[in-house]
C-alpha cells in the first residue's frame, strides 16, 4: 500500500518539476528568447533535477523500511545507469569478482575437505593417530608397514584402544549380480577397522575379527555411493553376492554416506585383509604394505603414545622393522599430501588478500569519480548515514551477480577437477566461509570509500577541480597501487618459476611422450597363472607390432613420467653383506619386455637392451640408468658387473647395459630395469606409439579376445596426459599463479590509469599553460607520471621480496625442479612485464593531456 | 564543535525564513512553485533568489506540516501546474511568524543602532 502511494508521489514530483520547467520556458519565450535558448536557460536556472527530487523526497518523512527500499531502488537505478555507460568495465568487474570468489570457494573446499573435515564418518577423531616412518634417501615419510610390524604393534601397544590396518588395491573390478562390470577402488582392512574408527553402518553390519579369517565366508562392505548406484539403495543389497576381481563376496553392510575410507582416495569396497591375495606374497617378502590407524585410550596423549611406540619399535623382530623413525600423528594427511594442502591453503589466503585489495580498489576508484556528487549532496544537507548506506548498497549490487557466478565456477572447478579425489562437496563451513568473504569484501569495497567520501571538507571538495586539493583523499588509493603491483610481481614470478619447472621437466623427461599410449592389463585379476601370463605377453607384443597403425609396441610394469612407476627395490652391491633391509640404496624398479626402451625413445648409452634370449633359466640380467650407475659408484664400468635386487644369492643379476635417465614420477630418477621374462609381473602396461590409438586399442581388444577371453583392458591412457597429471602440482601452481597475477596486474594498471587520469584532469589548466608557454611534452609527461612510476617501483621491489619469500615457502617436493626459487631471470621477466604495463597505464592519460589544445583547455577552465 | 553548531544555526535560520516567505507569498492566493519563486524574487527587487533545491523541499515540508495544501490546476495560460494554498493552520502560523519577525527586526535594529 505504502509502496503504491510512493510510486504516485514520485510521479507527482516529477510532473511538478516538469510543469515548473514548462512555465519557466513559456515565460522566457514571451520575453523574446528562442525556444531552444529558453529551454536551456530554464534548465540551467532550475539546476540538477535529480538532486532537487532527492532532497525534496527526503522531506516526506517515510518509515525506515520505505527509506531502505528507496535506497535499494536508487542503488539499482544507479548501477544500471553505470552499466549502460560503461558495460565492458562493469562486466569485467563482475567477472573478476566472480573468478576470485570461485577460486576462493574452491580452495577453501579443498582445505576444508583435507584438513578441517578430519576423517568424515568417523567419531572422536581427535583420538585417532596415523603411523608413518621415515624412508632413507627420501625427504618424505611413508605410511606403510609390514604385517609382522602391524601385529606386534597391535599386541604390544597398551596406550592404544585399538589398531587397525588397511591396504588399497591399485585397481579392481566390481561385478554385481545384474552382470554390470565397473572399475572400483577396493581396500582390504583388518577386522577391527570400522570398530577402531567408530563408524556406524548405514545398513547391515561391519566386519568383526571373525570375518578377517581365511576360514570365514568372504564378506564385503560397500560404500554408500555403490549402494545407491548399483543397488538403488535397496535393503536387499545386504546378503547379495558381488564379484570383486572375479572372486565372490557377500555384502554384509553399507558404510555411511560421508565415510570415504582412510587413504587419500575414495574407497568403494572394503574386504577383510585375510581375503587379500597380496597378503601371502607380502608376508613372505616382509614388505611394507599396510597403512596403520590407531585409537588412543581415553586420557592418553599423543606424546605418551609416541613413547610407547618408540619402545615397541626398538623391539620389533628383525626384517619386519620399518626403515626409519616411526612417528604417530593425529592428522589425516602427512608428507606430500600435507605440504600440498598447506600450499593450497597458502594460495587461498593469498587469493583472498588479493580479492580484498582489488575489491577495495574498485570501490575507491568508483567513489573517487563520484566525490563531487557526494560533496554536493552533503552540502545540500543529505544525511551522511544515507550516503554511506547508498554506497554500500551500490557495492552489494555489484557483488550480487558475482556470487552465483562464483559459486557456479567453484562447483565446476570442484566437479570437473580430475586430480583431487577428495570429498569436495560444499558443507556448512564452505557456506559460512563464502558468506564471510562476500561480506568482508563488500564492507571493504563499499565502506572504505564511503567513509573517506563523507569525511571530506565540503568546500575543498567543491573547489577541487580548480585547486587540485582532492589529492589527500586519494591517499588510500595511492597506497593500494604499490600493494597491487607487488602482488602481481610476486604472483607472476612464482607462476614463472612453475612455468620454468614445467618446461624443464618436459625437456628433461628422457623420453618422447608424443603419440605414446598405454593400456593396462592385469592377468592376476583374471586368474591367470604366471606361465599363462608369460605366454600371453610373448604372443601379444609381436601381434601389436604387426598392426599397421603401430610404430612400436612393448610391455612394462610402469611408464616413466606418469606416476605408474612406483615400485621401488633395494639394491645390494657385490662384496656387501647381504642383510635384509640394509641395501646400498633404493631405486624405482621397472620390469620391461625387449623393445620397451626403443618404444619409449630411451637411449641405450652403453652395452645392450634386453633381448628375446634373456629368458627364465638363462643368466639373470639387468639394466641401470646412468644416474643409478653413478650412484652405485660404477661410473663408466657398470656393464658386466653384478648387482643384487634382494638380500639373497638368487637375486644376483648381471648389468648388461646402461641407459639414459628418464623421469620416474616427475623428475629424472635413477631406474633399475629387469626383463619381464625373468621377473614376472601379473600387472603390466601395454605401451605403444601410434597416431591412431583408438584403432590400435580396438584391434588389441579383438586380439586379446582370441588369445585369452578372460583378460580385459582395464584402462587406457595417453602418456602425454599421464605426464601432465604427474606434474599436476606444478601445473596447477602455474595456472593459479599466472592468471591471478595477470588479474592483479590489470587491477594495478586500472588503478594507475585512474590516478594518472585524475592527476591530469585536475592539472589540465597548469598543463595547458605550460604547453602554451613552450614546455617540452617529454618533461610535462615525465612530471605527470613520475609519481605513478615511483609507486610502481616501490611495488616492484616489495613484490620481488614477497615473491622470494613465497617461493621459498613452497615445499621442495613437489616444488620447483631445474630452477632455483631465486632464479634472477624469472624475477627480472616478471618485473619487466609489470613495469611495461604500468608505464603504459600512466603514459596514456599523460600523453592525451599534452596532446590536447592548450587554448581549448584554458577556455574550459 | 562550536563551529559546527554555528553552521547548523545558519541553516535553520535560512530555512525558517524561507518558510515564512512562502507563507507570506501565498496569502495573496494560490500559486505554483515557479510562481512563488518568481514572486519572492520580484518583491525583494531581485535580491533574493530562491534555489529550486531549497524551494521544493520547503514546499513539501510545509505541506507535510499541514500549513499549505496542494492541488493540480490549469493556469490562465492553459498550463497544468501544482498550486499551493494556505490552510487555516497555515494562516495561523503566518501571523505567528509575522509577529516573531517584527520582534526580531526590532531587536536586531537595536543592537545594530549606533549609540
Amino acid at each position: 500500500m505504502t509502496f503504491f502511494r510512493r510510486q504516485r508521489t514520485d510521479a507527482d514530483l516529477e510532473a511538478e518539476i516538469q510543469a515548473h520547467l514548462a512555465i519557466a520556458i513559456e515565460e522566457r519565450v514571451e520575453r523574446g528568447e528562442s525556444r531552444a535558448e529558453a529551454s536551456a536557460n530554464a534548465r540551467r536556472e532550475f539546476g540538477n533535477v535529480a538532486l532537487v527530487q532527492e532532497v525534496t523526497r527526503s522531506m516526506w518523512g517515510w518509515s525506515r523500511l520505505e527509506r531502505i527500499v528507496d535506497g535499494a531502488r536508487h542503488a539499482v537505478r544507479y548501477n544500471l545507469a553505470t552499466f549502460r555507460r560503461e558495460p565492458v568495465s562493469c562486466v569485467v568487474m563482475v567477472l573478476t569478482l566472480a573468478l576470485i570468489l570461485g577460486g576462493n570457494i574452491t580452495m577453501f573446499s579443498s582445505t576444508n575437505a583435507a584438513i578441517l573435515r578430519n576423517r568424515p564418518g568417523a567419531r572422536h577423531t581427535e583420538r585417532l593417530v596415523d603411523f608413518v616412518h621415515a624412508v632413507p634417501d627420501r625427504m618424505s615419510e611413508a605410511g606403510e608397514f609390514s604385517q609382522r610390524a602391524y601385529l606386534d604393534y597391535r599386541e604390544r601397544l597398551t596406550t592404544l584402544a585399538g589398531l587397525a590396518a588397511y591396504s588399497t588395491f591399485d585397481r579392481t573390478t566390481l561385478r554385481t549380480s545384474d552382470g554390470a562390470v565397473d572399475a572400483a577402488r577396493t581396500a582390504s582392512v583388518s577386522g577391527n577397522y570400522f570398530a577402531v574408527l567408530e563408524v556406524t553402518p548405514a545398513a547391515g553390519r561391519f566386519f568383526t575379527l571373525d570375518d578377517d579369517r581365511k576360514t570365514a565366508e568372504p564378506t564385503a562392505v560397500i560404500a554408500y555411493r555403490i549402494w545407491q548406484e548399483r543397488f538403488a539403495g535397496a535393503p536387499s543389497a545386504i546378503g547379495s553376492s558381488i564379484m570383486v576381481n572375479g572372486r565372490p563376496f557377500t555384502v554384509i553392510g553399507v558404510a555411511p554416506k560421508d565415510f570415504l575410507g582412510t587413504s587419500v582416495w575414495r574407497d568403494d569396497i572394503w574386504i577383510p585383509l585375510a581375503r587379500d591375495e597380496k597378503a601371502e606374497v607380502y608376508r613372505v617378502a616382509a614388505s611394507d604394505w599396510l597403512g596403520l590407524v590407531g585409537r588412543l585410550k581415553p586420557g592418553v596423549s599423543v606424546e605418551t603414545a609416541q613413547a610407547s611406540v618408540d619402545v615397541v619399535t626398538q623391539n620389533l623382530e628383525r626384517g619386519s622393522e620399518p626403515t626409519g623413525n616411526v612417528r604417530i600423528l593425529n592428522r589425516w594427511y602427512q608428507g606430500t599430501e600435507e605440504s600440498t594442502i598447506a600450499g593450497l591453503t597458502a594460495l587461498s589466503v593469498v587469493g583472498l588478500l588479493m580479492a580484498c585489495v582489488n575489491v577495495a580498489s574498485i570501490g575507491l576508484s568508483r567513489a573517487l569519480t563520484r566525490s563531487r556528487e557526494i560533496v554536493v549532496r552533503l552540502a545540500l544537507g543529505a544525511p551522511r548515514r544515507a550516503i554511506v548506506g547508498q554506497l554500500l548498497a551500490e557495492t552489494l549490487v555489484f557483488f550480487l551477480p558475482a556470487v552465483p557466478i562464483g559459486a557456479v565456477l567453484a562447483t565446476w572447478f570442484v566437479t570437473e577437477n580430475p586430480y583431487i579425489d577428495l570429498d569436495l562437496r560444499p558443507d556448512w563451513r564452505v557456506l559460512v566461509f563464502t558468506l564471510a568473504v562476500v561480506f568482508v569484501a563488500a564492507i571493504v569495497a563499499g565502506l572504505t570509500p564511503a567513509l573517506q567520501a563523507i569525511s571530506t571538507k565540503l568546500t575543498g571538495g567543491l573547489n577541487e577541480s580548480s585547486s587540485g586539493s582532492g589529492r589527500k583523499r586519494q591517499r588510500l588509493h595511492h597506497a593500494l597501487i604499490p600493494v597491487q603491483v607487488a602482488a602481481s610481481v610476486a604472483l607472476l614470478a612464482v607462476g614463472g618459476l612453475y612455468y620454468r619447472t614445467l618446461h624443464h621437466l618436459a625437456s628433461n623427461q628422457g623420453f618422447d611422450a608424443t603419440g605414446l599410449h598405454a593400456a593396462m592389463l592385469d592377468f592376476g585379476i583374471s586368474g591367470l597363472k604366471s606361465e599363462e601370463g608369460r605366454l600371453l605377453t610373448r604372443q601379444l607384443v609381436p601381434l601389436m607390432n604387426a598392426l599397421p597403425d603401430v610404430e612400436s609396441a612393448s610391455l612394462a610394469l610402469g611408464i616413466p613420467g606418469t606416476g605408474t612407476l612406483y615400485r621401488r627395490t633395494g639394491l645390494w652391491k657385490p662384496g656387501q653383506a647381504l642383510v635384509a633391509g640394509k641395501p646400498a640404496m633404493y631405486a624405482p624398479l621397472n620390469i620391461v619386455a625387449p623393445g620397451f626402451l626403443e618404444t619409449m625413445g630411451i637411449e641405450v648409452v652403453r652395452g645392450r637392451d634386453f633381448s628375446d634370449a634373456d629368458r627364465e633359466g638363462t643368466r639373470q640380467v639387468a639394466l641401470v640408468s646412468q644416474g643409478l650407475a653413478r650412484q652405485l659408484g660404477f661410473a663408466d664400468t657398470a656393464v658386466g658387473r653384478t648387482i643384487y635386487s634382494c638380500a639373497e644369492a638368487k637375486c644376483a643379476a648381471e648389468i648388461v647395459g646402461v641407459v639414459a635417465d628418464s623421469a620416474a614420477l616427475v623428475r629424472t630418477e635413477p631406474v633399475f630395469y629387469r626383463p619381464l621374462e625373468q621377473q614376472y609381473s601379473s600387472d603390466v602396461y601395454l605401451v605403444f606409439r601410434s597416431t591412431n590409438p583408438g584403432a590400435v586399442i580396438s584391434s588389441t581388444r579383438q586380439a586379446l579376445k582370441l588369445l585369452n577371453p578372460n583378460v580385459p583392458i582395464l584402462e587406457t591412457l595417453s602418456v602425454a596426459d599421464g605426464v601432465r597429471d604427474a606434474v599436476f602440482y606444478q601445473y596447477i601452481g602455474f595456472w593459479s599463479m599466472a592468471p591471478l597475477g595477470l588479474v592483479t596486474l590489470v587491477m594495478a594498471a586500472l588503478g594507475i590509469y585512474g590516478v594518472a587520469s585524475y592527476a591530469v584532469s585536475s592539472r589540465m589548466g597548469e598543463i595547458g599553460i605550460r604547453t602554451a608557454l613552450g614546455a617540452r611534452p617529454g618533461r610535462v609527461i615525465g612530471g605527470l607520471i613520475s609519481h605513478p612510476l615511483l609507486m610502481a617501483a616501490i611495488g616492484l621491489a616489495a613484490g620481488c621480496a614477497c615473491g622470494l619469500l613465497f617461493a621459498r615457502s613452497i615445499p621442495a617436493e613437489p616444488g620447483f625442479y631445474g630452477v632455483s626459487y631465486f632464479d634472477p631471470a624469472t624475477y627480472a621477466c616478471a618485473s619487466l612485464v609489470v613495469l611495461a604495463i604500468v608505464f603504459l597505464a600512466g603514459f596514456v592519460p599523460a600523453r592525451r593531456a599534452v596532446a590536447s589544445d592548450p587554448m581549448l583547455v584554458l577556455r574550459h577552465e | 564543535m562550536p563551529a559546527r553548531d554555528a553552521y547548523k544555526n545558519r541553516i535553520e535560520l535560512l530555512q525558517g525564513t524561507l518558510d515564512m516567505l512562502i507563507l507570506q507569498t501565498l496569502q495573496w492566493g494560490p500559486q505554483h512553485g515557479h510562481g512563488i519563486g518568481q514572486a519572492i524574487r520580484a518583491k525583494s527587487a531581485e535580491l533574493l533568489q530562491i534555489e529550486t533545491g531549497s524551494l521544493y523541499p520547503a514546499l513539501h515540508r510545509l505541506e507535510g506540516k499541514g500549513w499549505i495544501s496542494a492541488a493540480w490546476k490549469t493556469s490562465e495560460k492553459n498550463q497544468k501546474a501544482k498550486y499551493y494554498r494556505l490552510t487555516p493552520a497555515g494562516k495561523r502560523q503566518l501571523t505567528q511568524e509575522q509577529s516573531r519577525w517584527r520582534l526580531m527586526v526590532r531587536a536586531i535594529a537595536r543592537v545594530m543602532k549606533p549609540v
